[in-house]
């Protein structure tokens, strides 16, 4: 461990090399910077995992059948169950995608649900991602790095290897593949993981393609790179879906394929993750999980939401506007650690106005309760300091539906604060599950 | 029960020449519980191979794409259609169409007219009142008003209408869908309203404020206009483009 400690820099400066970085978009500007490496890895024992794949196993398990359901039967919806305003007026639903079974049926391929660990060691969700959840590749290549300063940790401490991901992810593309090559598709070297692109189409055997690399022709999709052209079975596709298809979605996309969907309709290719996944891991949806759980898998969840506050429902506004300064207030809409506020840093005059907003608009809004999660020890300037830390863990639904036993643990860039979105700086660490 | 036979044409024309050009049309006539199509072919100009689809709502899709440059792009769609409504006929519901969809959402201006004067009328009653509230204007809408943005207008054309009368009908407690289609006539396409009533669908027209008799032919159906998209297309090309639409519905003498 010492050994991790003293190379951190070093393994810092490869990351760098290797073009290990983020952007962030603020105010208005763009900048690329570094992902800083904390050496002190996060460490799950083997029971603690066991319990953790369970309960996201059975989660993302009752995310795909919901989203199998929303674009066909509906039955949840009829059911009483989830509000059709929850499902239905946001932007997450798309009606291009509606009656289309993917191959498979799966939706959510590679999920990243990202949890928080409370005082009493019980992991929290705090969110679903089911669209394009990124950061595999940083606890990929940092294990990478690691190993190679440090051999000796890796001997004498019983760590799950965690360079099976390509592999998982190799076999879940093989599984859905329609008959055809399998392509990591980005939006280009200019995107902010184009790093993590590049890299997972290394460790897959996937070819890496942008736009012009591609083409529809009959309801089929081609890759004509340099050579002769090959059919595409699969499409891991690193590009949002109002991007995806500029004849189906945004037609000013220009980084997109023009007919994508109709390959798609047709059952001729599979996109990873399905278009259309938004619907059900917005923020508003993520209070109806459980209920989901319980109502598709007859179970119980293994794993619990923070508790969740609707201001949509009349009992809930009333507490949330009863207790708007200790809660955390989330908009619905926004994403990446944008449009968070905690009460307790408002005044008394932004709680009232806030209060307002609320009252105009119930369904845009959710409030928790603020979690005490546990502080993880990180190396700042040499000295040992605390901060506070979540786990993004990688769900990925094949043939079977697996949990990789790593993950990214993401910390905040201060002491003081509690969000640890990678676009809000901060840092990672490696997860290391253990094996016995 | 009546014959009709139809011709609907669009003409894309471009100041300069394009290439790669990707459509995905919506532009042939479906079969419906009352509308029976005998024939019906569609023409490209210039000469392009396209695939048949079907989208989730049932509608028909022609995809392709044009590489060659031209500087035209036209459709024609010519056929005959069998429109019967002399009785209901019991048919499926998707449950979408019950529930808001982005350009049918409700605000307040919604809630406040059907608070007003929607509560406890009849189908045909909203109608009339969309008729009402909206001056047929054309030109100061456009394909992403909303509802709620259209009647604080108090102006718009036939989509506009459609897509406030859906919003009422569905606070009615009516699952509503939008019509795109034509009629007996000339002119352009047209867009009117169903609502669904104990198995069964049923034709409301608060442009022209009258029930849809046999002389309305379905195009597709959908939860507003972003679902019923005549033509989509992208091409590569710094080109102006001018759409012209003629389209021409008859009834065949028996």
């Amino acid at each position: 461990m010492e050994n991790l400690i003293r190379d951190t820099e070093r393994i810092n400066k490869q990351l760098a090399r290797y073009g290990v970085k983020f952007g962030i978009y603020k105010n208005g500007t763009f900048n690329e910077r570094l992902f800083p490496f904390d050496p002190l890895p996060r460490v799950i024992t083997k029971a603690g995992f066991d319990l953790l794949n369970r309960g996201l196993v059975q989660r993302v398990t009752a995310l795909n059948l919901f989203l199998k359901d929303i674009y066909g039967d509906k039955k949840i919806i009829r059911d009483g169950i989830v509000p059709p305003d929850f499902a239905f007026a946001g932007t997450g639903y798309l009606a291009p995608c509606e009656g289309i079974v993917p191959p498979k049926g799966i939706y959510s391929h590679i999920s990243g649900i990202d949890l928080v660990q409370a005082q009493d060691g019980s992991w929290v969700i705090l969110e679903d991602n089911l669209r394009i959840p990124s950061g595999a590749s940083y606890p990929l290549i940092a294990r990478d790095l690691c190993r190679k300063a440090s051999p000796d940790t890796f001997r004498h401490h019983a760590v799950v290897d965690n360079r099976s991901y390509g592999k998982m992810l190799k076999d879940v593309m093989d599984y859905v593949n329609c008959g055809g090559i399998n392509v990591i598709f980005t939006p280009g070297r200019y995107n902010a993981a184009y790093f993590e692109h590049s890299y997972l189409a290394e460790k897959t055997g996937a070819v890496l393609a942008e736009a012009g690399d591609l083409y529809v022709e009959d309801g089929v999709v081609y890759y004509e790179g340099s050579g002769s052209r090959q059919r595409v079975g699969a499409i891991y596709r690193r590009l949002s879906d109002e991007y995806l298809d500029p004849v189906t979605f945004l037609p000013e996309s220009v980084i997109g394929v023009p007919n994508l969907m109709s390959a798609y309709r047709a059952g001729n290719v599979a996109i990873l993750n399905a278009p259309g996944n938004g619907v059900a891991d917005d923020k508003g949806i993520y209070y109806f999980v459980p209920k989901m759980i319980r109502y598709y898998l007859r179970e119980e969840p293994i794993l619990h939401n923070a508790p969740t506050y609707l201001p949509f429902y009349e009992e809930d506004r009333k507490y949330v506007l009863e207790n708007l300064s200790k809660l955390v207030i989330k908009d619905v809409a926004e994403a990446g650690g944008y449009g968070v506020v905690f009460g307790r840093d408002m005044t008394k005059e932004q709680l009232e106005s806030f209060a307002d907003t609320i009252r105009r608009e119930p369904r845009r809004f959710i409030a928790q309760e603020v979690i005490d999660f546990q502080d993880l020890p990180v190396i700042d300037n040499g000295e040992h300091s605390y901060r506070k830390a979540d786990l993004r863990a990688f769900v990925l639904a094949g043939k079977t539906v697996q949990v990789w036993p790593s993950g990214l643990t993401r910390f905040s860039s201060t002491p003081e604060s509690f969000v640890v979105n990678s676009s809000q700086g901060g840092g990672f660490k490696d997860t290391w599950v253990l094996s016995r | 029960m009546k014959r009709l036979t139809y011709h609907f044409r669009t003409n894309i024309s471009f100041d300069q020449d394009v290439t790669d050009h990707y459509f995905t049309l919506r532009c042939l006539l479906r079969d419906t519980p009352f509308q029976h199509i005998l024939s019906q072919t569609l023409t490209l100009e210039p000469e392009t191979y396209w695939l048949l689809q079907r989208d989730g709502f049932g509608n028909l899709l022609e995809v392709g794409c044009h590489r060659a440059a031209h500087r035209v792009f036209g459709f024609t769609v010519a056929g005959e259609a069998e429109v019967d409504i002399s009785q209901p006929q019991p048919d499926r519901c998707n449950p979408l169409f019950s529930y808001a969809s982005p350009l049918t959402a409700v605000g307040p201006g919604l809630t406040a007219l059907f608070e007003a004067q929607g509560r406890g009328k009849s189908p045909e009653e909203l109608m009339h009142l969309v008729h009402r509230v909206i001056a047929y204007t054309p030109g100061v809408t456009g394909i992403h008003t909303t509802a709620e943005e259209a009647l604080a207008l108090g102006q718009g054309v036939c989509q506009d209408e459609a897509h406030i009368l859906i919003a009422l009908l569905r606070m009615a407690g009516y699952p509503a869908r939008y019509v795109c289609g034509l009629f007996v006539g000339e002119g352009a396409t047209h867009a009117w309203v169903e609502y669904y009533d104990q198995g069964c669908w049923y034709g409301l027209d608060p442009t022209r404020d009258c029930l849809p008799v046999e002389n309305y032919l379905v195009i597709s159906y959908g939860r507003d206009y972003s679902d019923c998209p005549v033509e989509r297309g992208v091409f590569r090309g710094d080109s102006c483009q001018l759409q012209t639409v003629f389209m021409q519905v008859r009834e065949k003498a028996q």
